[in-house]
């Protein structure tokens, strides 16, 4: 009796040990995509493209390189915010694709108003990280307000290089090439394709700049630049009412941490240089500009009063209109860091799990969002442009007509379109800085604002509690 | 043979539990352990010890360390003391005990955010505690800080779990059969006589049992001051959960598990001597 | 005489004051739940208005300006969201309490009777796997849930609910005071290990199944982190996930609502308070 229950112990932990092995070996046969890679070029797709079956979908085909894997399968998309274009796309995709089932779990619906967003953000985050730790992750992930950095370190995207190279489809004729690399690494992987841009412009009130051809040779401007200018150009000027900036004291700093943000934060090396920066030197300064009265006051009347703001910050197709309208009266560029790199917002971002048994039809999905017909969709974005040249020509006459309609300002399609083109283009990175930093910026710099702690402290706290998030 | 016959069926009683057990928790136990020996959950390099060996280096990691292990010695045996003392004076059977009881289990039915709103209103900078003594003239300041905070989150483990640990006493004592005390009564014995020779004897298996379920109570206080203090709380109250907490968020299943392996050795040896000691007390109960 | 008075009338009051410190949270929350959302948002803010600027402490009222039931008729009536997620509560609570009980009182009742080597090492590992605390487990047990196909529905969160150790723990710690003689002497009578279950060892360990039910029913009815990954599904949300994400700029809902959440449970564990009192009665021994 006694022996029996030994042994049937024994052979309880074998299967045990054994299962917990196996299981380990089912997800790490998957072909790993970026151990293959050396350089951005090679092509680590030849698994698939030996899968595929010869189904023609009818996809223009160029140099056979590209196949079009067999549509058949389930895929799901995790997203925190249900978008209507992600429904209808995904409802086409299903038209479009009879065999292929597309689920798309959100963890907000559209008519959740009674919400609170941080907690909800946090249980979205909880679900999302035990699936991709499990390696159950959704087969496709939208990045909205994600820690992308920590997500794309840990491996948890797949490397999209590959694809790209041998899809003849994308290329710089049909889409905006620069944005849609945006998120390419210093190794080269790109683990994250857009599907909108989004940037900001930060413009100078035209007739306080007297005349003055301030912008030549500039495609962007750095915020540090501009708001001395602004500065100088504030202090002599004679109109009553002149403000520096709807920015504020927070918005002032908050720039130029932005554009600063990589020398403060050395994200690889673990170290945060906050105490030996100008950050205080920046905190001091915004104060000083509060009491001299540069920044306006809360609650500005601006129905019986002129207001001018030297220097002002827009997102993308709004500033464009007030830079041709008459009545914006302004003339800016996109604002770039001290390096000189014009930033698209994270937030509009796809990538594949890495762990996803299904890659080739969750890419196909993508480019489909990323197809002329989506990139079209009235809900695609009020706010940012699309990626795909098509799109982003229907998009900004939607635009157009939403800032013209009422008013008798005739803005003409090709100098609003040339416009925001030529802004769009200036874009070369994606805005990977983590959300949790900034948040402690903004917390600390509350603090200091409202007299609760002196700058000095304020620099403190930041080093430390950044240092403390990067080395832990 | 008839021993055979006769043991089938507790065998089987106890073998459906222990189906479940292996499926739901031992299963687990084993398969997060491979985890601690890898590098990232979703790479899986093997890489031995050294997620072990690079914890030990990580300030962070120590000082939750030892923050957690400060906390539990503090407060499990207070906690003990005071349930079971609340326990004993609330053991009869009557209509006021039932009423007072039921009080002492209210901070477990009302959720976290609740009770995390209502004790941030007090010991908070604009709490009712700093206007309390601001009448005296006392200037207040933020409790949660680093000296006082442990205090504080030693008092609302406590508010928190003496009603938990008082159920199980008050079971404990009721399982101790009336007739040993009316035994011990006939004999002459007083009142704090039959304390420390019947019941304290008698409770050492459920004295076991609240101190392993305090232990894992204590990791469950995090939420409260999770929702009070953020991710990263004033050092002082810096816990293992938070690191631990935060490891799942940065997706570093592997750290994670690896900074509870070390914590939980360290308390399976303390439970391991103790359940020597349980069980040789309950040997020489049952007559 | 009069010794023996005093005592009694200082232990009563000692814990009518421990009484009202521990009633506060919940009688703050259930009077504020009475009040205008105008009121308790004026009451909790710490920013002074214009009368008084600058900062100001937080006020806690007990008793409202004005009874309005707003908020319960705001939770109950204009969102019947409510009804749906207190019943898929009740569906996850019930069936774990209901099987936990009937598991583990046989498991227990195994590693009481049974004699076998390697028992006590089993008990052990039963016990030591309940002090992995819950961001380790979460993620094997999503791998086992995702294996066994029943990710997608409470059944993940039942399961695990039933094995649970902790039942096992608590009913096996009971059992242990049961003496040996009165089993043995059933055995000899020529009772079946079946008829000894029910009718001996189950009615004296009533106490320890109250204590067992309660417990665990408060453990499941607070559910929060298991109920985020394996319920996608926002209407099948159990009531304590969803209080849990109530806007803090609706303050005087989420009172109404953790009132609306905390009394049927209270109400249950008051039932309750009356069997954990119930003890082993040892007069059915002959001889």
């Amino acid at each position: 009796m006694k022996k029996r229950i030994m042994a049937f112990y024994a052979a309880v932990i074998i299967v045990l040990v054994c299962c917990a092995g196996c299981a380990k070996k089912d997800s790490s046969s998957q072909p790993d995509m970026t151990a293959l890679e050396t350089d951005g070029n090679v092509s680590g797709n030849a698994n698939s493209v030996v899968n595929e079956s010869n189904v023609n979908s009818g996809e223009e085909q160029k140099s056979g390189k590209y196949v079009q894997t067999e549509m058949k399968g389930e895929i799901t998309i995790s997203t925190m915010y249900n978008m209507e274009f992600l429904t209808t796309a995904a409802e086409n995709f299903m038209r479009k694709y009879p065999d292929v089932k597309v689920t798309v779990n959100e963890s907000i619906e559209l008519s959740d108003s009674d919400v609170n967003g941080a907690d909800k953000m946090e249980q979205y985050r909880t679900g999302l990280n035990t699936k991709i730790m499990s390696g159950k992750a959704e087969d496709i992930i939208f990045t909205q307000q994600l820690p992308i950095k920590k997500y794309m370190d840990m491996g948890a995207f797949e490397d999209l290089s590959s694809y790209i190279e041998t899809d003849p489809d994308i290329n710089n004729e049909n889409y905006f090439m620069n944005v849609i690399e945006s998120a390419r690494d210093k190794d080269g992987h790109l683990y994250i394709v857009p599907y909108k841009a989004n940037f900001e412009v930060i413009s100078f009130e035209k007739e306080l700049l007297s005349g003055e051809d301030y912008f030549k040779g500039k495609d962007s401007l750095r915020f540090s630049e501009a708001i001395e200018y602004a500065k100088q150009k504030m202090e002599q000027t004679n109109k009553k009412n002149t403000y520096l900036t709807l920015l504020g004291r927070d918005g002032y700093v908050y720039s130029l941490v932005r554009e600063n943000f990589n020398s403060l934060i050395d994200y690889n090396g673990k170290k945060a240089n906050i105490a030996s920066s100008k950050y205080v030197e920046w905190l001091k300064n915004a104060k000083e500009f509060d009491n001299k009265g540069y920044f306006n006051p809360p609650g500005l009347d601006f129905y019986n009063t002129k207001y001018y703001f030297v220097l002002n910050s827009d997102f993308d197709v709004q500033a464009a209109f007030y830079n041709l309208s008459p009545g914006g009266n302004c003339q800016g560029k996109p604002v770039a860091d001290s390096e000189g790199n014009v930033y698209t917002s994270s937030s509009n971002f796809i990538g594949i799990s890495s762990s996803s048994k299904n890659k080739e039809i969750a890419w196909e999905f993508i480019k489909y969002v990323l197809s002329d017909e989506i990139q079209s969709h009235p809900s695609l974005s009020t706010v940012g442009t699309a990626v795909n040249r098509k799109g982003f020509n229907t998009l900004v006459e939607r635009c157009l007509k939403f800032y013209t309609d009422g008013t008798n300002q005739q803005i003409s399609f090709d100098d609003y379109k040339n416009l925001l083109e030529q802004w769009v283009n200036q874009i070369n990175k994606c805005d990977l800085s983590d959300p949790t930093i900034t948040d402690y910026f903004g917390e600390e710099q509350k603090k200091f604002f409202d007299g609760k702690q002196t700058a000095e402290q304020t620099v403190n706290n930041l080093q430390n509690k950044i240092t403390q998030y990067l080395k832990e | 043979m008839k021993c055979i016959k006769r043991d089938n069926l507790p065998l089987l009683m106890l073998g459906v539990s222990f189906l479940g057990f292996i499926v739901f928790y031992l299963f687990p136990f084993l398969f997060s352990f491979s985890y601690a020996l890898i590098d990232n959950p979703i790479r899986k390099e093997f890489v031995g010890i050294r997620n072990f060996t690079e914890l030990f280096e990580n300030e962070y990691f120590m000082l939750g360390l030892k923050n957690t292990i400060m906390f539990i010695v503090i407060s499990i045996p207070l906690n003990m003391a005071l349930s079971l003392i609340t326990a004993v004076l609330v053991n009869r059977k009557n209509r006021f005990n039932r009423w007072v009881s039921l009080v002492f289990l209210i901070p477990l039915v009302i959720p976290s955010a609740a009770t995390a709103f209502f004790w941030q209103n007090i010991f908070g900078i604009h709490g009712v505690l700093n206007k309390f003594i601001s009448l005296f003239g006392i200037a207040g300041k933020d409790w949660m800080q680093n000296d006082t905070g442990l205090v504080i989150m030693v008092i609302i483990f406590i508010w928190k779990n003496i009603g938990y640990n008082m159920a199980l006493f008050v079971s404990g004592l009721h399982n101790i059969p009336e007739q040993y005390y009316e035994c011990a009564s006939v004999e002459g014995a007083g009142a704090l006589w039959k304390f420390r020779k019947i019941t304290m004897v008698y409770l050492a298996p459920t004295s076991f049992l609240v101190l392993i379920m305090s232990f894992v109570n204590s990791f469950k206080v995090f939420k409260e001051i999770y929702i009070m203090t953020g991710q990263y709380p004033p050092d002082g109250l810096y816990m293992l959960q938070h690191y631990m907490n935060n490891m799942f968020l940065s997706l570093n299943y592997s750290k994670l598990v690896s900074a509870v392996y070390i914590l939980t050795v360290v308390i399976v040896l303390v439970v391991a001597c103790l359940f020597r000691v349980e069980r040789k007390a309950s040997e020489n109960l049952r007559f | 005489m009069e010794r023996k008075k005093y005592k009694k009338i200082i232990v009563k009051v000692l814990i009518i004051i421990l009484v009202i410190i521990y009633i506060m949270p919940l009688l703050v929350t259930i009077t504020n739940s009475f009040m205008s959302q105008g009121e308790v948002n004026e009451h909790y803010s710490t920013v002074g208005n214009i009368l008084h600027p600058g900062d100001k402490f937080v006020e806690m009222h007990l008793i409202p300006n004005m009874v309005s039931f707003k908020q319960y008729w705001g939770l109950l009536f204009e969102s019947p969201v409510y009804l749906n997620m207190f019943w898929n509560s009740v569906k996850i609570a019930l069936p774990v309490v209901i099987g936990n009980l009937i598991v583990s009182s046989m498991a227990a009742y195994g590693f009481t009777v049974l004699k076998f080597k390697g028992k006590e090492f089993l008990f052990f590992i039963y016990i030591i796997v309940m002090l992995l605390p819950l961001q380790v487990t979460l993620m094997p047990n999503y791998l086992m849930a995702d294996w066994l196909n029943i990710k997608d529905s409470y059944l993940a969160i039942i399961l695990p609910g039933i094995f649970q150790p902790f039942g096992t723990f608590l009913l096996r710690q009971s059992m242990k005071m049961i003496p040996k003689s009165y089993i043995e002497s059933a055995q000899t009578d020529g009772a079946g290990h079946f008829k000894i279950f029910i009718y001996i060892v189950i009615p004296m360990v009533k106490s320890g199944l109250a204590a067992a039910a309660m417990l665990t029913l408060i453990d499941y009815w607070n559910l929060i982190d298991q109920a985020v990954v394996f319920i996608q599904n926002n209407e099948k949300q159990p009531l304590s996930l969803f209080l849990a994400n109530i806007n803090t700029e609706q303050i005087g809902v989420s009172f109404a609502g953790a009132v609306f959440f905390a009394f049927p449970i209270l109400l249950v564990l008051l039932w309750g308070q009356d069997f954990i009192r119930d003890g082993i009665n040892l007069s059915g021994v002959k001889g």
